[in-house]
């Protein structure tokens, strides 16, 4: 028997409320429990975020002399499996592959994404690796804009930003929050 | 004191102002009065005829202000709630958004329970408007990355069951523009066009629901899909031949529309078929062709034009002849800059098309007259 019109409104309704808040405690599930890793961020003004507006971020390293930039790998312009290593404490790429278990043979830690190589700046012919994990963004609220203000006023210019970077069980980054010269700035969700 | 020209002015452009808000009630006591006048319609059946039809509804100055107020409000605590934004708690600010939808979707439940379908459409489209940006705002809110593509399809499926759920057509046309959205935002990926199917549904229900929007969205989103296939294909001569085959395709299906029962679906469809049919022609030799394959394209679309304009004409459908009549315009265009505006063999060739077309009208009327 047919539900009557009501009831199928709101069962709708209820199903995608539902299907929110499930994707949000899935997220953050997979946030709290995924592996956190430290990844150098550049283009960080950390002035910015007292605005309270987004702020566009980059992960970029040095190219290690070990990473083969544009491998030929026919899914390099597809999604893919980034293989990443710890080395000094920050997690650097070590490899790409169309598939994880091919990106596990190339480094301990998979997560979907992938790197580009460009020269740098410098116009020396060296080249820096620009990783892209998805996560190009984020929102400071006024409380967490306030905080990072008083540890810049403790601490001065910042020089060295890390994103603290969660890898969940699906493969998938998720920020948890900023490294600012060692002095933690956690995104809270709750 | 006015003057008689004065008082002419004045009744004309008040019958201005009046005539586009006379209701259907009153034109038709202004018929009745006419045929009474006339003698056929019998003056005592005057009210009764009249009594028949309800009355229109009007908003009073004091429900006209509440509904003002209403929208007042809501501008202002939308506005609030935007400037204290990044200050609201992330999961407070998610709370925010959960209650709008599920305020939205029960108002729209309590609607329909008072049997008020402008009402319950209203609300059920908001409501699909609220997941739509709910989707975005909580990955902002979270921090998380998502793939543009995704988020339009999933706002899409969530529009189409609140739509199916509520017989809300205006839901159902916004699933159809985010599918339209989602394809247009992976045209550059080989997937398959969801714009497709929600397409096809949309036209399916726009005869049941009486909704004109839907046959509307529906032909679009047909187009788009079906354009979305030149995404498959790399090369500027496959690429040319599969325009060729959409416009066919268009074609077929603005014939295919021919038998929809319901005339004012059969007539949205058609003419937005025929104008695919014409645009995906058009491109297909628009660029890229030359020597004999661009002389046969152009004079196909002369022809084209020129066949458009005459059905357009005998079957009554307005897109059709105007279609006709702006491909006709195009391709004298386009041939004159073919033909680097050397003006005579420009003249050859319009001479030859017009013989052409004056020698079927010839042929057309014989043929009329030939039958008894």
């Amino acid at each position: 028997m047919m539900a009557s019109l009501p009831l199928r409104i709101m069962l709708a309704t209820a199903l995608l409320a539902g299907g929110l808040c499930g994707f949000v405690f899935y997220e953050s599930v997979q946030r709290d429990r995924g592996t956190e890793v430290q990844i150098r961020v550049q283009g960080v003004d950390p002035r910015e975020l007292l605005t309270g507006h987004s702020v566009l971020i980059r992960f970029v390293e040095q190219r290690p002399e070990t990473l083969v930039c544009f491998p030929g790998d026919p899914v390099h312009d597809e999604p893919a499996w980034l293989a990443l290593k710890i080395r000094d404490g920050v997690a650097v790429p070590a490899g790409m592959a169309g598939t994880r278990e091919s990106a596990l043979e190339q480094g301990p830690l998979v997560v979907r994404g992938r790197f580009d190589c460009a020269p740098t700046a410098l116009g020396d012919g060296s080249e820096e690796v620009v990783v892209d994990l998805g996560i190009k963004r984020f929102h400071a609220p006024q409380k967490e804009a306030e905080a990072l203000e008083d540890l810049l006023r403790n601490n001065g210019a910042a020089t060295d930003v890390r994103a603290l970077v969660s890898i969940g069980r699906d493969g998938r980054a998720r920020l948890k929050g900023l490294l600012i010269d060692g002095e933690r700035l956690s995104l809270d969700w709750w | 004191m006015a003057t008689p020209a004065l008082s002419v002015c004045r009744k004309r452009r008040n019958a201005a102002v009046s005539a586009p808000m006379a209701s259907y009630k009153s034109r038709l006591a202004a018929d009745l009065d006419r045929w009474v006048a006339g003698g056929l319609v019998p003056p005592e059946n005057r009210a009764a005829i009249l009594a028949t039809v309800p009355d229109p509804r009007r908003l009073d100055s004091s429900a006209t202000l509440a509904l003002l107020g209403t929208v007042l409000l809501g501008l202002s605590v939308v506005a609030f709630v935007a400037a204290n934004w990044n200050g609201i708690p992330r999961i407070a600010r998610f709370g925010l958004l959960i209650g709008l939808l599920v305020a939205a979707g029960a108002g729209g439940a309590l609607a329909a329970r008072q049997a008020r379908p402008h009402a319950t459409n209203a609300l059920l489209s908001f409501a699909a408007l609220v997941f739509a940006a709910s989707i975005g705002l909580t990955g902002q809110i979270f921090d998380l990355a998502g793939d543009p593509r995704t988020a339009l399809y999933t706002a899409s499926v969530g529009a189409v069951l609140l739509g199916l759920a509520g017989r809300s057509a205006g839901a159902v046309l916004l699933s159809v523009v985010l599918f339209v959205a989602g394809d247009v935002v992976g045209a550059d990926a080989k997937t398959i066009p969801l714009s497709l199917p929600a397409g096809a549904i949309a036209v399916w229900l726009s005869p049941r629901w009486s909704a004109r929007s839907l046959a509307h969205a529906g032909a679009i989103a047909t187009i788009v899909g079906l354009a979305h296939g030149l995404s498959w294909i790399e090369g500027a001569d496959p690429r040319q031949l599969l325009m060729l085959a959409l416009a066919a395709t268009s074609g077929g299906l603005a014939v295919a529309a021919q038998r929809i029962t319901s005339p004012p679906q059969r007539g949205i469809l058609v003419g937005w078929m025929v104008v695919g049919a014409m645009f995906f022609f058009i491109m297909t030799g628009l660029f890229g062709a030359d020597g004999p394959d661009r002389i046969v394209h152009r004079l196909a679309w002369l022809c084209g034009g020129a066949g458009l304009i005459v059905a357009g004409r005998s079957l009554g459908h307005a897109v059709m002849t105007g279609t006709g009549v702006v491909g006709l315009l195009i391709a004298v265009g386009t041939i004159l800059m073919d033909l680097g505006l050397d003006l005579l063999t420009a003249s050859a060739l319009f001479g030859l098309g017009a013989l052409l077309v004056l020698a079927v009208g010839w042929w057309l009327r014989r043929r009329a007259k030939a039958v008894p």
